[in-house]
């Protein structure tokens, strides 16, 4: 399906300006994001669609959002939004950058893409750390301070920190031969498929949905509801990426398999979360359930199937909180 | 309890010990960690066979930069430093600073550093190693557990 051909709603979540986006709801923008994924866009188109939908991270206001923070938010859901924010904070620089390898290699359109999403995640650290700093009130004097503020909470009890810790390695592995198709399939699943289609994308969806049913932090919910959208070229290019690698040698399909095992495996041993997702309103099974729809969504897209073992293992994954 | 000069043959030899000693029933239920966390563990402490090795990029002159752990049948059964990594070829070499050792020593916290790129795979498999990835956090939090003295005189 064209841009052009979406139901109403989703071509508005696309077309939108940043104060247009405060008002589009979260399940259509998830939409949106898979709307793309039955004709995976070529790499030029998606860097097209960059241009129209970039947004200054600078022009969000949090004003409301203190307010609320203090005033109007219970503790667990403060609690909940702490973690959150500290992981996604992080995440957003893990990718920021380990991208910067996978642009060494791959085709020079692939290259020309990757430079708009790795100033997307920029853009994202930057939205995460504003929000903790203006609306929760840490006042860290540099983004290195935030980042290292927001360690304890990030490290303690969830897997985010496995995943980036992976994908640093990835990335050394890309640095030292950016051609590798092994290297860059590895780290598309562990970053493209898992770590942003999936786990991400889940999280969003909850925080979204808490801020619009709640009606609290709306600098917050227009910021992170343009950074789904941008995720939305984000996922689309890594599937893209993954398809055509797939396509051109169907033995990398090991290499996907291989990493989803790690992948699971780690999730397996570590989701022992902190933090429950009733605090936003959604119960845990709801929150499983998301992970594991955003999942078969885009397995069927690259054309990959699981053997037993890893189906019967993600039979089993938790839903975790944070990228 | 004597504290062995950290990166030195004594020290590797307090290291393995505490490796292949493990912890605790009552030490682990300490550790908020679910069951499954034990359990990759112990399965990867039965399953690792090679060697793992701790490389460090400014080694001072005359110094070793290596220290050789091998793993055989679900134990340390040797912690080596040398100038090279020894024995055949390892299967997994994570370099850093003397600076980033000294902090794991101190800490405990290996993903940290992983996390932000200062301690790297030279060789082998970053997706493999993470299949393993609680086993070696395991093996390496031995790093902070064994007291130490560094060359600067402080403790850890
Ligand atoms: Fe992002
Ligand atoms: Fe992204």
């Amino acid at each position: 399906m064209t841009e052009t051909m979406l139901p109403d709603a989703l071509r508005a979540a696309g077309e939108v300006d940043l104060h247009g986006l405060a008002g589009v709801r979260e399940d259509d923008m998830v939409e949106y994001v898979h709307s793309g994924l039955e004709r995976l866009p070529g790499y030029l188109e998606l860097y097209a669609r960059y241009l129209k939908q970039r947004w200054d991270v600078y022009e969000l206001d949090f004003t409301q959002d203190r307010y609320d923070w203090h005033e109007r938010m219970g503790d667990a859901e403060r609690a909940a939004m702490l973690i959150a924010s500290g992981r996604f904070m992080h995440g957003e620089r893990a990718v920021e950058v380990t991208l910067a390898p996978l642009l060494l290699g791959g085709t020079e359109e692939q290259k020309i893409y990757l430079t708009s999403q790795i100033e997307d995640e920029a853009r994202h650290v930057i939205f995460f750390e504003r929000f903790r700093r203006e609306a929760i009130g840490f006042a860290s004097a540099s983004v290195d301070e935030a980042l290292d503020g927001a360690y304890e909470e990030y490290h303690y009890g969830g897997e985010a920190i496995f995943n980036h810790a992976l994908l640093a390695q990835l990335g050394h592995c890309l640095a030292r031969d950016p051609q590798d198709m092994h290297n860059r399939v590895r780290y598309a699943t562990v970053y493209f498929f898992w770590t942003e289609g999936v786990r991400a994308l889940s999280t969003f969806q909850l925080l979204l949905n808490y801020c619009r049913e709640s009606n609290v932090l709306p600098g917050f919910y227009t910021g992170l509801i343009a950074t789904t959208r941008d995720e939305s070229r984000h996922v689309q290019f890594g599937l893209r990426l993954l398809h055509d690698a797939i396509h051109a040698d169907p033995t990398l399909v090991a290499d996907v398999h291989e990493a989803l095992r790690t992948l699971v495996s780690i999730n397996a041993a570590i989701s022992l979360e902190t933090f429950n997702p009733e605090a936003l309103g959604w119960t845990t099974e709801r929150a499983r359930q998301t992970v594991i729809r955003n999942l078969y969504r885009k397995l069927d897209c690259i054309g990959v199937r699981l053997p037993d073992d890893i189906e019967t293992s993600l039979g089993y994954v938790q839903a975790g909180l944070g990228e | 309890m004597t504290q062995d000069a950290f990166w030195s043959a004594a020290w590797a030899e307090a290291l393995r010990a505490c490796i292949n000693c493990g912890r605790a029933p009552e030490e682990r239920a300490q550790i908020r960690r679910p069951e499954a966390y034990w359990q990759a563990i112990d399965r990867g402490r039965q399953t690792f066979g090679g060697s793992l090795v701790l490389g460090i990029r400014d080694v001072p002159r005359g110094q070793s930069a290596y220290l050789t752990l091998a793993f055989d049948g679900g134990a340390c059964t040797a912690a080596r430093l040398g100038a090279q990594s020894d024995g055949a070829e390892p299967r997994y070499v994570l370099a850093g600073t003397q600076a980033d050792w000294q902090a794991m020593a101190r800490d405990g916290n290996l993903l940290r550093g992983i996390m932000y790129g200062t301690l790297r795979l030279d060789a082998g498999d970053p997706i493999a190693f993470f299949k393993d990835i609680c086993f070696f956090l395991e093996v390496l939090a031995c790093l902070a557990r064994v007291p130490t003295t560094f060359a600067d005189g402080a403790a850890a």
